[in-house]
């Protein structure tokens, strides 16, 4: 198998899994934050910022995984 | 709605205060027994030139174990038999839905998920295990301390990417495959019937690489 049939493919890999991670860490985000809010009753806070946060994490492993490979 | 075809619907049992899906649960044997027959027979009466499923097997095996290489170095050959026996699993139980009267085991959720916790489980333990606790905890830390939320965000969405993925991109198939045959039967299902083939390969083949890619991660010493 070639280097070059190595790269398409793991790009393809990636390309098919970058918009999934915007919506799991905001999934995960909302999923986090409600527990929050159950735990410590501060309702709709854990919520919002959950929803903030996950946004950002759905970016940041984006970013992690497109500048550093990993 | 109790007859005819139906999708994302299951019958179900109760035991033991659990619930059951009866459907899934009998599916998942039979892939797991085709796998089973699929690799004996592969590996019987093994010939220098391959022929057969011997071919098809070696193909698939060949290219895993390069990609292991290549991701996690001479470390992960341990981690081979998991991952080529998750491959084929996925590989078997994504085409099997596509046989009329039977069902995917990876179009019910309970399915994707349980395997994606497995990987997740097994993730962190080696993680644990390779880099040291302290170094465990320390990395959730990097590259500053307020990232710790965002790193746990993170590791939250992994088992969530990993099922809702597959689990949607089956279910979905299966269930365009039925909505097709009833408005425009026999030359479009057709069509699509050989997109979904294409599909499950390709679903199994992306849930295969992203576990590699998160043990690959899990496997180096330092981070």
């Amino acid at each position: 198998m070639g280097k070059d049939k190595n790269t398409l493919l793991s790009a393809f890999n990636t390309a098919a899994s970058i918009g999934f991670y915007l919506v799991s860490s905001v999934a995960a985000g909302i999923l986090l934050g409600r527990f929050v809010d159950g735990y410590f009753s501060i309702a709709p806070w854990g919520t919002v910022w959950g929803i903030v946060l996950g946004m950002i994490a759905g970016m940041w492993s984006i970013y992690k995984k497109v500048a550093g490979g990993k | 709605m109790e007859h005819g075809h139906e999708i994302g619907s299951h019958s179900l049992a109760h035991f033991a205060g659990l619930t059951f899906n009866m459907d899934t649960l009998i599916m998942t044997w039979i892939t797991m027994a085709i796998v089973i027959v699929l690799a004996i027979a592969a590996t019987r009466r093994m010939e220098l030139r391959p022929r057969g499923w011997q071919n098809f097997l070696e193909i698939a095996v060949m290219y895993l174990l390069e990609q292991m290489e290549t991701n996690m170095g001479s470390k992960g050959q341990k981690l081979a038999p998991l991952i080529i026996t998750l491959f084929l699993f996925l590989v078997v139980g994504n085409e099997l839905g596509l046989i009329p009267g039977f069902t995917s085991p990876t179009n019910d959720i309970n399915t994707t998920l349980g395997l994606a916790l497995m990987i997740i489980v097994i993730v962190h333990v080696l993680a644990i295990k390779n880099k040291g606790f302290t170094k465990y905890i320390k990395h959730y830390f990097e590259p500053y301390i307020p990232f710790v939320v965002i790193n746990i965000i993170e590791e939250v969405a992994k088992p969530i990417t990993l099922s809702f993925r597959l689990f949607g991109n089956i279910l979905a198939g299966e269930i365009l495959l039925l909505v097709l045959g009833m408005l425009v039967p026999y030359f479009v299902p057709t069509l699509w019937l050989a997109f979904s083939v294409f599909v499950g390969i390709v679903q199994a083949f992306i849930f295969t690489m992203l576990s590699i890619s998160y043990l690959s991660n899990s496997m180096q010493d330092g981070h």
